[in-house]
């Protein structure tokens, strides 16, 4: 008798033992799972409107987005061609629980940072704003993402401002999904 | 003389052009040469103190560190145990031309994020955050000294809920391993 209450004190203290660190272990936020329409292999064509940031041109590249960090972490690596050579960028999507948003950050090799907040105004238009810092100027950006009714293409279109009041087009993106990611 | 113009313009025109197609990509100035010291694979243990942040404890792990993206930015993926519970994060600095400083982010596998600045004087990092933690945001300073020959380093953080009261809040020893291990 006595053993069995050993034994049933043994299982009643691991039972609340893995149930407390079920608890305790912190979980992405749901608001998080809106960006995993992203997740998976990019093909895309766009082009680069002429202005404060450069001449222009036509573009196309591909994107690799997947969760990092246990999920509480979106890396997006974009690799692209376009009139001035060849451009790379890593993007790392979160939640931000203070301010209760999405957030992102992208990083380039120009050296370029850009930084702000993400919401989905329906299931299928993302839309974002925030501040570009590209050859030691600040631009302030936002934009729109349409995903069509299936997730497997969407339309990026981005503008770009110096002061906040007059914008002006950046960029158009066509991106289509393709399905399975490649093994690398 | 109009065709002698018009082959003139030509010329230049190409010119203008081909000067334009090699204009060089840019280069990372000299400041991010600074984060180069720390490049490499590291091992660390250490301690967190009693705080807002939790009972503390000891931890150990490995850090990998690389600069990316053309050796504009600096990357370092960190991986650990603090008592028993395991650590992730990713971490990427890079200079801010605009303000003139170096950058922070750390992003960590419990959802919490550093955000701050860094100063590198001599073998002295000294960074100046703010640590999201579960909604709550709190100030954290950082001073990491490394050895003469790069290969050792302290690290001491405080950690402060008002920007007025700092209590510590953690201590760990860095040693370089080389090479850096193939994945």
């Amino acid at each position: 008798m006595q053993r069995i209450s050993v034994l049933l004190f043994l299982l009643v203290v691991f039972t609340a033992t893995a149930v407390q660190a079920q608890a305790q272990a912190p979980k992405p936020d749901p608001e998080l799972k809106k960006l995993s329409v992203f997740v998976g292999h990019w093909t895309y064509e766009g082009e680069t409107k002429p202005g404060p940031r450069g001449p222009g041109g036509k573009f196309t590249g591909e994107q690799d987005v997947r969760w990092i960090l246990k999920g509480f972490y979106q890396e997006t690596r974009v690799r692209e061609k376009g009139p001035a050579g060849e451009y790379q960028s890593l993007e790392i999507d979160g939640y931000d629980p203070a301010n209760k948003t999405l957030t992102f950050a992208v990083y380039d090799d120009q050296g370029g940072v850009v930084s702000g907040v993400e919401s989905f105004s329906s299931g299928t238009t993302q839309t974002y704003s925030g501040k570009s810092v590209e050859g030691g100027k600040q631009y302030l950006i936002r934009g729109t993402v349409v995903f069509a009714t299936d997730f497997l293409s969407f339309t990026w279109k981005g503008e770009s401002s110096t002061d906040g009041k007059a914008w002006i087009p950046a960029f158009e993106i066509k991106a289509t999904k393709v399905q399975p990611a490649p093994k690398k | 003389m109009a065709r002698t113009i018009a082959l003139l313009f030509l010329l230049v025109f190409c010119f203008v052009t081909a000067m334009q197609a090699q204009a060089p990509a840019p280069q990372p100035g000299p400041e991010v040469k600074k984060l180069h010291a720390v490049v490499g694979h590291w091992t660390f243990e250490g301690e967190f103190k009693p705080g807002p942040l939790g009972p503390g404890g000891k931890f150990t792990g490995e850090d990998n560190c690389r600069m990316i993206l053309g050796g504009f930015f600096f990357q370092c993926q960190l991986s650990g145990k603090v008592a028993e519970a395991d650590m992730r994060l990713l971490e990427i600095d890079g200079y801010d031309p605009v303000n003139k400083n170096f950058s922070t982010e750390m992003f960590f596998g419990d959802g919490s994020r550093i955000s701050g600045v860094l100063t590198i004087s001599g073998n002295t990092w000294t960074y100046e955050e703010k640590w999201t933690v579960a909604g709550k945001q709190y100030q954290v300073k950082d001073s990491m000294v490394l050895a003469p020959d790069l290969t050792t380093a302290t690290d001491k953080q405080e950690i402060s809920s008002d920007g007025t009261t700092w209590r510590p809040l953690s201590e760990s020893r860095w040693t370089k391993a080389k090479p850096a291990p193939k994945k």
